[in-house]
């Protein structure tokens, strides 16, 4: 009885088509990369070609495009999946936005240019249509991927250099601010609330801790828009302000707390470090149904 | 005393933001937003649709049931508006939604028909505007999902506790959400014509 619920429990999953959908039918969205491959027609030398050509776009123009290749979307129109992929990779520089992702379902005979907002205006949708059907198709019709590819990259590419939305990567302001106390107001609000949280347990008792806890968490919870995390720093701070008032010397939980951040303020959260061939999405771009498809 | 009036107004400060009011704001205005993209989208079918019926009318003049139907219903479209502000009205937005329908299947006709004139389809500015109509049905279609993911999130939001009491409160109320487009049309069973002749 038991094994016979197990079989059955386990049947759906692998009579599902392929063993790529996920539970909900759908194609899940592959990890980021510059070139995907689910379909394995690219030979590596061509793949190679397709990832150093859009890397070197990237780090002269600035805009990233990216490729993924699936055998088939299953019953989701590719324009859904596309989204999906736009909207979770997010590809294109923080701020700008400028990415396009191309979109190929080798089964379904189907292709889909994704532009994002930013690109909408040098790559219409007649552009990316006319891009489909002139460029992939005759090549695509012939198993040469690599060959369409290159041919939309040869149009695409040059609409975007003329769309001149600044220099690459390094020139622009780092994805995420730089971690230091001024990137987490908490810390601020904690150790602010702690100096004086001390000083006023030392002035007024522990009533003098209690006010500058909940003062602190006040102004946390509204900074942050949380409450629990309001309340949380709030009793920390009370917490801290009673021992240090405790130790006598108000400086001393302020001074142990002035070991650590040291090392916080370098972290960088890597939005455009692409050299050593990885890639990572600059997260700016919004994939709002721009672009077109067509088959071949 | 005046020690525990602070805390007394700290408090009192701590529990209105703890009630949802800030965030009330936020989603409202994610919604509004959300909104205005799905306005912004079918505007531009609509402006799309004089230049599509005066490029088939030059190919395909004797279809003017299906040329005139698409004219009348862009019109009625264009005619019902729910701005931002007026969004809390179910029957509006079922109006709406109605007319945006009804301009839907005129221009689905349109289309069907077209296929008809291997002149008009090989037409260069008639292929660029369908594949501008393409386009935009498309973004209509992501611009919906994303209005109705961001109601349901209102929604949730406000019938949950403690929200529910300030929405009460501040007079706050649900959003009516999309439904299917034509939700007739859906109904209808397909007819299936094998061209017995």
């Amino acid at each position: 009885m038991a094994l016979a619920s197990l079989l059955v429990a386990a049947a759906p999953g692998r009579s599902a088509v392929g063993d790529s959908f996920g539970p909900d039918g759908l194609l899940p969205v592959p990890s980021p990369a510059r070139v995907v491959d689910q379909a394995g027609v690219l030979a590596p030398s061509d793949r190679a070609a397709l990832e150093a050509r859009l890397a070197r776009f990237e780090s002269e123009h600035g805009a990233q495009v990216a490729i993924a290749i699936v055998p088939s979307t299953g019953p989701e129109p590719i324009e859904d999946f596309a989204n999906r992929v736009g909207s979770t990779w997010k590809i294109g520089r923080h701020g700008v936005g400028d990415g396009l992702l191309l979109v190929v379902a080798t089964q379904d005979r189907r292709a889909r240019i994704e532009v994002a907002r930013t690109l909408e205006g040098a790559i219409p949708d007649v552009i990316a249509k006319r891009v489909i059907q002139q460029k992939m198709a005759p090549h695509f019709k012939t198993g040469d991927y690599a060959g369409g590819l290159m041919a939309a990259l040869d149009d695409l590419l040059p609409r975007i250099e003329q769309e001149k939305l600044g220099g690459p990567a390094s020139d622009r302001p780092q994805a995420a601010p730089a971690h230091g106390i001024g990137g987490h107001p908490w810390l601020l609000l904690l150790v602010v609330g702690v100096v004086l949280g001390s000083i006023l347990r030392q002035v007024l008792g522990a009533g003098g801790a209690l006010v500058a806890g909940a003062g602190a968490g006040t102004l946390a919870a509204f900074v942050l828009s949380s409450v629990a995390l309001g309340a949380g720093l709030g009793a920390l701070v009370f917490l801290l302000a009673m021992l240090s008032g405790k130790s006598g010397r108000y400086g001393h939980a302020v001074g142990g707390l002035g070991g650590f951040p040291g090392s916080w303020g370098g972290g960088s959260w890597g939005g455009g470090s692409a050299g050593g061939g990885g890639f990572s999405s600059g997260g700016g771009g919004d994939f709002s149904g721009g672009g077109a498809s067509g088959d071949w | 005393m005046r020690k525990i009036l602070w805390a007394v107004s700290l408090l009192a400060a701590l529990t209105l933001s703890g009630c949802g009011y800030n965030e009330f704001q936020s989603k409202d205005e994610q919604v509004k937003a959300a909104w205005s993209e799905v306005l912004n989208q079918y505007q531009r079918r609509a402006d799309l649709i004089p230049n599509l019926v005066a490029t088939v009318q030059g190919y395909a003049s004797q279809e003017k049931d299906v040329l005139i139907g698409v004219t009348n219903a862009r019109a009625r479209a264009t005619s019902v508006n729910v701005s931002a502000d007026t969004l809390n009205d179910p029957a509006a937005l079922q109006k709406f939604q109605q007319a945006q329908g009804e301009l839907s299947s005129a221009l689905s006709r349109l289309l069907v028909v077209s296929e008809n004139y291997p002149n008009l389809k090989s037409n260069q500015s008639f292929q660029e505007l369908r594949a501008q109509l393409e386009g935009t049905e498309n973004r209509i279609a992501i611009a919906r999902n994303r209005y109705i993911k961001a109601v349901q999130d209102y929604n949730v939001y406000i019938r949950q506790l403690p929200q529910n009491l300030t929405a009460k409160m501040f007079g706050y109320k649900e959003k009516p959400q999309f439904t299917v487009e034509n939700e007739e049309a859906v109904k209808q069973v397909p007819k299936v014509d094998f061209g017995t002749k």
